[in-house]
């Protein structure tokens, strides 16, 4: 069975991450905002444990990376979740676009 | 080890789940393909050799904030019309997108030293890896601050959802005014 290299990882990685840019960039809705960010996320994340597979240098740095970019993905989307349910409260809308008043 | 065959399934499984997260017009269906992207990640990461983050993956990303953003759905969507978007190709988008992809694929495939590097060695054991993440010369206070991080995170997205006596206040206060100009009317 032939093995996957690290340059297929790779290219994988940044054709998902170019879906979540696509997404983050295009859609209107917050809440789709914030869940392309994470297919960004998850992007980096397959990047680093492909690193920490083929790159022996990198073995138990990378993962420690992995670990501190989950917790920190996590608190993004906690405060990203909870802001668009704030900006919900106070406008009734959550399309960004809408979202265009200052100290409204 | 990570087989030609497993990665191309779980690949087409993370991209095709991936791209309809982003262009599903109901919010709720984005989210169910986002769950589905983070369990095919975690395979994929599982079979990288990464076995404990690849359960830390499925626990975080497929259990608590797949929970979180179906939940934020529910309270801000309420009705089927508010969660559906019409979904528009944006060529402005996919053109940065595509650049980007072009960008990265061209450095990866422009650096002749990634292409020597196919043999993948043996991952570092489980209790190596805690050992080391623990460890006060090692990375324990950089753990400790962002577990910190995240708890402050957390207590602030409480703290700017709960207001929701304040919601409440607001809605009578307007209920009251408009009251007092019917009467005036009469």
């Amino acid at each position: 069975m032939p093995e996957v290299g690290l340059v297929t990882a790779l290219l994988f990685a940044a054709a998902l991450f170019s879906v979540g840019l696509y997404g983050a960039i295009s859609r209107k809705a917050a809440v789709s905002i914030l869940m392309s960010l994470e297919i960004m996320l998850f992007a980096i994340t397959l990047n680093l444990v492909a690193l920490a597979r083929f790159v022996p240098a990198a073995q138990p740095h990378a993962w420690f990376f992995t670990i501190f970019l989950m917790v920190l993905g996590a608190a993004e989307i906690a405060i990203g979740l909870s802001l668009v349910v704030a900006l919900y409260r106070r406008s009734r809308t959550s399309a960004v676009e809408d979202l265009c008043e200052l100290k409204g | 080890m990570l087989s030609a065959i497993v990665f191309c399934l779980l690949g087409f499984v993370i991209l095709i789940s991936a791209a309809n997260c982003v262009s599903s017009e109901n919010v709720i269906h984005g989210a169910y393909w986002l769950l589905l992207c983070a369990v095919a990640v975690a395979g994929m990461t599982w079979f990288m050799g990464a076995e404990y983050l690849a359960v830390t993956q499925l626990l975080l990303y497929a259990g608590a904030v797949s929970v979180l953003t179906i939940f934020t759905v529910m309270v801000t969507h309420r009705s089927h019309e508010s969660a559906c978007t019409e979904v528009k190709l944006s060529w402005s988008a996919l053109i940065l997108a595509l650049a980007f992809f072009a960008l990265i694929a061209y450095g990866v495939i422009a650096t002749p030293e990634l292409a020597t590097l196919t043999a993948a060695h043996e991952p570092i054991p489980l209790a190596e890896f805690g050992a080391e993440l623990f460890a006060v010369d090692g990375h324990a206070f950089a753990f400790e601050i962002a577990s910190l991080v995240l708890l402050v995170a957390l207590v602030a997205a409480v703290w700017w959802t709960k207001d929701s006596d304040l919601d409440g206040e607001r809605i009578q206060k307007s209920k009251r005014k408009k009251a007092a100009k019917e009467d005036n009317h009469a």
